[in-house]
């Protein structure tokens, strides 16, 4: 066991959490008198060792039932551990789940005090941080609504403006973003960017792997209550994903008809072309970006990249379809296409792989963006997900061919003088 | 636990039932003082109630009615604290998961709610004692000490049931039963010379109430000090409970949280 680290806001050594289940309520009772087990064991986090530092901030990822939740509750102090030490200094905010200890019955405006009476600030601190509070969670008139009026957005939004201007040492989200819509979700990642660079701590708990990857120093994946991996967030996520495909340790598995063709030996494979999720009747072998000029993984705006990939399909299929889709940094889909959408079927027999290209203009602003394949049925993975791969690629846009601008996409506009014959004109039609 | 967040529960314990009503806090008062008026005046002017030997309102008409207040005012805050201590930890379960507690200290605001409404009602209770022309002594001053004895053992046994409870809901169900038995195994609405002597020497042995509620008919009714032989049990009974409630809160804190 590591001792604890001097300097961290947050150090846990040894930490497990185990909760017993009760078939019935009274088997408690009588196991109390029969001195007899009957409960079952249910070890819901096991040793885990974790320290977090003043300006850093760790994501947690994994599966379903893997602990994370109840590691962030162990974290934020509302459970105790059964084994273990965990050390917090100074204030720890956040949102835990769904639900934010408000009352109902109450306005926003009032359990804003309470809330924050609650989480440790003063009457004073309450009074100065109000204002930026309201401004902050969008809310508006209805901050004098009842809280039980509230949409679960809007709820979520007055309880991330508080616990954020609570000024703690170290900020909790778990999950909770998912409720706002995307304009909030991008207002919450950036106040808890700004945060980060002001010295704050962040353990952010989310299955939205974009969010993990742009927001965090280092990730920690959870599975079955342990720590499996711990390191840079593009590794951990990506051994997330190997982890969910089933073939965790290795890409090639048995789907793989013949070792030579498997995605992991191909040198110009994006790094992170790994399995996420899909039936594998279809599968994606490779994926390759390059800019026209620029070469593999990069590009000018105003220059136009292929993306190639080479799938194949176990059985004979139709109405295969093959999508891309880009994202930014924050995870947002800057673009996306697929075959369906273009209007070329897919025709591919099985056991022959075939490569296939979507070339573009690339008029996205300068930046670093992942791109994702997928193999699907019909319109959209939802109809049957055959192979699903985030992060299969990743490229960079740098500098402009044509001129600059600002934003996300280049519109290509034009720009005119309107003289006054052709407005007189116009006017006298 | 700060004492502004004591304030702001406490205030909003009082107030929160009446938000949205015209009247608000005045309920506060209404409750008691028709409680008051019913039993003093009615009770004495329509049934006619006398009580035996009763050394200082001896032959008043308002015996009865005096005797049966000074004995609820004070089991009304004792039960009520008890009963809403005892579920605090399942009530409170959204805070107690949302937001980081000192969970001995929580349920604070409820003995001090209590006492809030308590005090109101005896300061009615008083009033209505001038108006009626009812001997008053300074015993009465008693009920500064008596008082927060009782809520000391309402608030620990509340504790010690309310971590029991937040595990196993029973035993929230059963308290509610077992209050009403005690109500009347206390008297507050019978007097102890009507019951045989035998049952009268086990209640006062065994029954904390009893030691209470006696104490309160001693300084408003029969106008003396507190007998010493319910005074000092209550006095050591209120410290015990107080701090086996503690110590159970503490013991079970990890149960209370997995279950909130």
């Amino acid at each position: 066991m590591r001792m604890p680290s001097p300097r961290a806001v947050i150090s846990l050594r040894g930490i497990g959490k185990r909760y017993r289940i009760y078939a019935r309520a009274r088997d408690r009772l009588l196991e109390l008198v029969t001195q007899r087990p009957r409960h079952r064991v249910h070890q819901a986090v096991a040793d885990i060792d974790l320290d977090l530092h003043p300006g850093e901030s760790l994501g947690v990822i994994g599966p379903n039932g893997a602990g994370k939740s109840t590691l962030l509750k162990l974290v934020y102090g509302v459970l105790l551990p059964d084994t273990g030490r965990i050390q917090a200094e100074g204030r720890i905010t956040g949102l835990l789940e769904l639900g934010t200890g408000f009352n109902p019955e109450l306005s926003g405006a009032e359990n804003i005090r309470l809330n924050g009476l609650l989480l440790g600030m003063t009457l004073e601190e309450i009074g100065r941080e109000r204002a930026a509070i309201v401004a902050f969670s969008e809310l508006g008139s209805f901050i004098d609504a009842p809280v039980r009026t509230y949409s679960s957005g809007m709820a979520m939004r007055l309880g991330f403006a508080i616990a954020i201007h609570a000024r703690p040492a170290c900020f909790i989200v778990d999950e909770a973003l998912a409720v706002g819509d995307a304009h909030f979700q991008q207002k919450c990642l950036r106040r808890m960017r700004e945060f980060r660079e002001q010295g704050g701590s962040i353990l952010l708990v989310s299955h939205d792997l974009h969010s993990v990857v742009s927001l965090c120093d280092r990730a920690l994946l959870l599975d079955r209550g342990r720590c499996i991996a711990e390191g840079k967030p593009q590794e951990v996520v990506n051994r997330y994903n190997r982890l969910i495909a089933g073939d965790d340790g290795a890409i090639e598995t048995g789907a793989a008809p013949n070792p030579g063709s498997a995605t992991g030996t191909d040198p110009h494979a994006g790094a992170g072309l790994v399995s996420a999720y899909g039936t594998g009747v279809a599968r994606i072998l490779a994926a390759r970006f390059a800019g026209e000029q620029s070469g593999p993984n990069a590009v000018a705006c105003g220059e136009h990249a292929v993306i190639r990939v080479r799938a194949e399909v176990r059985e004979a299929m139709d109405a295969v379809t093959l999508g891309i889709s880009i994202r930014d940094r924050l995870g947002q889909t800057a673009f996306g296409t697929n075959t369906n959408m273009l209007g070329m079927p897919l025709q591919l027999t099985p056991g022959q792989p075939q490569w296939f290209r979507f070339r573009f203009r690339v008029d996205l602003a300068p930046g670093d963006y992942t791109v994702t394949v997928a193999l699907h049925r019909g319109d959209s993975h939802t109809e049957g997900c055959y192979d699903w791969r985030d992060f299969a690629l990743s490229f960079r846009v740098a500098g402009f061919t044509a001129r600059p601008f600002s934003g996300m996409f280049d519109l290509r506009p034009a720009f005119s003088v309107e003289d006054a014959e052709s407005k007189h004109s116009e006017a006298t039609r | 636990m700060n004492l502004a967040l004591l304030r702001e529960l406490t205030r909003r314990d009082l107030l929160d039932r009446y938000t949205g009503s015209i009247l608000g806090g005045i309920w506060l008062i209404i409750h008691p003082l028709v409680m008051i008026f019913v039993f003093v005046i009615i009770f004495a002017q329509v049934m006619g109630a006398r009580l035996p030997e009763m050394t200082q309102g001896l032959g008043s008409t308002y015996a009865y009615g005096v005797y049966l207040v000074s004995g609820l005012l004070p089991w009304i805050a004792f039960s009520a604290t008890l009963g809403r201590v005892t579920q605090v930890f399942v009530e409170r379960r959204h805070l107690i998961s949302h937001v980081r507690l000192e969970l001995r200290h929580l349920p604070m605001y409820i003995p001090l709610a209590d006492a809030i409404t308590f005090v109101l009602s005896v300061l009615l209770f008083m009033a209505v004692l001038f108006a009626t022309g009812f001997p008053v002594t300074w015993q009465v001053l008693w009920v500064l000490i008596l008082f927060p004895l009782t809520q000391m053992l309402a608030y620990g046994l509340g504790l010690f049931l309310g971590a029991l409870n937040a595990v196993v809901h029973d035993v929230g169900q059963a308290v509610s039963v077992i209050v009403y038995l005690w109500f009347w195994l206390t008297p507050i609405v019978w007097v102890r010379e009507i019951v045989p002597p035998g049952v009268h020497n086990v209640l006062a042995t065994v029954n904390p109430a009893y030691w209470f509620v006696e104490s309160y008919h001693d300084v408003f009714v029969r106008g003396t000090a507190p007998a010493a032989a319910q005074l000092v049990p209550l006095f050591l009974s209120a410290v015990f409970v107080f701090i086996l409630g503690q110590l159970a809160v503490r013991a079970l804190e990890g149960p209370i949280r997995d279950h909130a």
